[in-house]
């Protein structure tokens, strides 16, 4: 039998959804921004990667518009830095936080998590509302967006702000700390929505309505 | 954990029955949000242009601009480095909307230090 449970909060749904659009005009613009200046290569051996071939660029209409990629990263990093520090202090003022935060279990069950997934550890996994690796992933990815607004102020005024970007390493730095950053975004992306469509519809829709069914049986063996 | 009226956790049908209704809503909550959404875009996008963008987002530069003049001083000058630490030429982003106003203030300059330093005329101006 089932039972209807409450999972994510009305403010942490919202919140989620409106970062997808938003992220994604962020990082599109950013590529039109970065289209000017294309320094970064990945050199793996005997295998190098440009990032990124003109091709790219071409197939999603990127190049030649540095100032008006500047035009809407500078508008939507406010709608991006006010979200997200609405989900933190949300986080902080109604506890979510201590779903969370990674503690001291967390590395073990992270581990477990990454057993479980390959397939190399049979026994089911403790029930909690997230589990290690989505505790280390869910923060990790909050200090990422910290991370990329504090690299991001550092190269958008690098004479005002001159101490950040010495702090991170000076201007150079910075702005490969804000391109790594993005390219982390990506690969973030990649792996949350491969785990979300193995965790299956429940659990998508619990980020839709706010609740899933957990059946009883599960629950009184957890 | 979702209660009934009543006061009692749904289960069984009842709960299936609830999420279905809450799913329903949720979805058609979305959709609005998503039609919202790419309305608002295709407005931003296609807004009247002010200096070659869209003018809502022109505005912004605007207010961000004067926000970075109210928060920083204007007479705060660039980080200087020593001339040992360049390591490559220094790279030039392009002079496009720029190229008279930086041949105005280069003869404004040049005037400048040929009032000030008459003899440095020539080596300025070379």
């Amino acid at each position: 039998m089932n039972r209807l449970e409450s999972k994510h909060p009305q403010a942490i749904r919202w919140m989620h959804w409106i970062n997808v659009p938003v992220l994604g005009i962020m990082i599109w613009s950013g590529l039109m921004i970065y289209w000017a200046n294309d320094v970064y290569d990945v050199n793996l051996g005997v295998v190098s990667f440009h990032f990124f071939p003109d091709w790219f660029y071409r197939a999603l209409h990127l190049d030649f518009r540095l100032a008006e990629g500047m035009g809407w990263h500078f508008t939507f990093m406010w709608f991006f830095a006010l979200n997200g520090i609405g989900y933190v202090l949300f986080t902080f003022i109604s506890g979510e936080w201590r779903h969370l935060l990674p503690n001291r279990h967390t590395p073990r069950e992270a581990w477990q998590v990454v057993l479980h997934d390959l397939k190399l550890r049979k026994a089911p996994l403790p029930r909690a509302k997230f589990n290690g690796a989505q505790r280390l992933a869910y923060t990790g990815v909050i200090l990422m967006g910290a991370g990329s607004l504090l690299t991001g102020l550092a190269i958008y005024k690098p004479t005002q702000l001159a101490w950040l970007a010495s702090l991170l390493g000076g201007y150079p730095w910075a702005r490969g700390e804000h391109f790594a950053l993005t390219i982390g975004y990506v690969l973030f992306f990649v792996i949350h929505i491969v785990q979300v469509i193995r965790a299956g519809w429940n659990n998508f829709r619990a980020m839709a309505c706010g609740y899933e069914l957990v059946s009883v049986e599960e629950k009184s063996h957890a | 954990m979702r209660e009934s009226k009543t006061g009692p956790p749904l289960s069984g049908s009842a709960a299936e029955q609830e999420m279905r209704r809450l799913t329903r809503r949720s979805f058609i909550t979305g959709a609005g949000a998503t039609l919202t959404g790419l309305g608002a875009w295709q407005w931003l996008a296609s807004a009247n242009p002010e200096g070659d963008l869209p003018w809502p987002l022109r505005r912004v530069l605007r207010f961000n601009q004067e926000l970075g003049e109210r928060l920083f001083s204007s007479s705060r000058l660039a980080p200087t480095f020593p001339a040992e630490s360049v390591q490559n030429p220094a790279r030039i982003n392009g002079l496009v909307g720029l190229a008279n106003e930086i041949l105005k203030l280069a003869a404004a300059y040049r005037a400048h230090r040929a009032r000030r330093q008459p003899n440095a005329w020539s080596a300025i101006s070379a």
